[in-house]
């Protein structure tokens, strides 16, 4: 994902209600952070984060939203493991429409990670094809290989069946001797 | 009715309308009315809650915790402090809902629940 999107869409979430401050976490990466504590805390910040999830998922519990209040603030961590987006906002008021709006970023950034990995792996792959020669050992592998049995049964009951049928074809030319028509049967 | 009755019955109520269980802990002792075992089992939230609202306010300082909600699954688990109570011996109000309700009508719900 872009950087200046990423940014344009964290500045955005930092500018709803309340809020003054935005870090978001990958494990124990500060991915980015823009808020009133220095480099050192939110690292150390993102680590007690990672024990937090960590915990949860020994414990088989699904958390994935975490409301804090303290005597100067309150804190909404958004949780969808390796990723965490942490909010810090002055208000209790505003934590539903908070935690919402970080589940649609945290969501929307998960999906243009997952987009970005499979094109490059796309890219990758067609590399690959457009350079590398056919492998003679692949080829000899493949010839080896028995055909399936399914598909020798299927191919002769076809032969079966046209046998069958070409007394029918006749009726698309009557010229040629055609079978004589079912008479329609009469009450 | 028995007392185990009484709390058995109204901890189906409260699963089957999905209404809040309300607690209250002061010192080391949480009460409920739905059982010993729900009662239980908002200890253990409110002990795994202050434990991380402590460890992160240590690293943002601010260390004076005044409420911590979580989501759980289709779950909603909560304690605010009872700001009227004697700082010497503060008092919580808790509750665990068996479902996700706006974080912020589950504080009103337990504001509600202060002094009584």
């Amino acid at each position: 994902m872009q950087v200046g999107t990423i940014q344009n869409s964290l500045n955005a979430l930092k500018s709803m209600g309340s809020v003054y401050g935005v870090i978001l976490v990958r494990e124990q990466t500060v991915i980015y952070s823009d808020c009133p504590y220095g480099a050192d805390k939110v690292k150390q910040l993102a680590g007690s984060l990672d024990d937090i999830s960590f915990y949860f998922t020994k414990e088989r519990r699904q958390v994935d939203q975490v409301s804090f209040g303290y005597d100067s603030g309150n804190v909404v961590i958004v949780m969808d493991d390796p990723h965490r987006l942490v909010l810090f906002h002055s208000s209790i008021e505003d934590v539903d429409l908070i935690a919402k709006s970080a589940k649609a970023f945290l969501l929307d950034y998960q999906m243009g990670m997952f987009t970005e990995a499979f094109a490059k792996k796309q890219s990758q792959q067609q590399a690959y094809d457009t350079v590398a020669p056919p492998d003679p050992t692949t080829q000899q592998i493949r010839s080896q290989v028995p055909q399936r049995p399914g598909t020798q049964r299927i191919s002769l009951k076809a032969e079966q069946g046209f046998d069958q049928t070409a007394p029918i074809q006749p009726l698309l030319d009557p010229a040629a001797g055609a079978a004589p028509r079912p008479q329609a049967r009469g009450r | 009715m028995s007392q185990d009755d009484a709390a058995a019955a109204a901890y189906q109520d409260a699963i089957k309308n999905r209404t809040p269980r309300y607690f209250h802990a002061s010192g080391d002792n949480a009460h409920g009315q739905t059982g010993y075992k729900d009662t239980e089992a908002f200890a253990e939230n409110l002990m795994v809650l202050q434990e991380c609202a402590l460890l992160l306010g240590e690293k943002l300082e601010m260390t004076a915790v005044s409420h911590a909600f979580l989501y759980d699954g289709a779950e909603t688990a909560g304690f605010k402090y009872d700001q009227t109570s004697n700082p010497a011996q503060p008092r919580v109000v808790g509750a665990i809902q068996n479902r996700r309700v706006p974080m912020k009508e589950f504080s009103e719900g337990l504001d509600g629940q202060m002094g009584t």
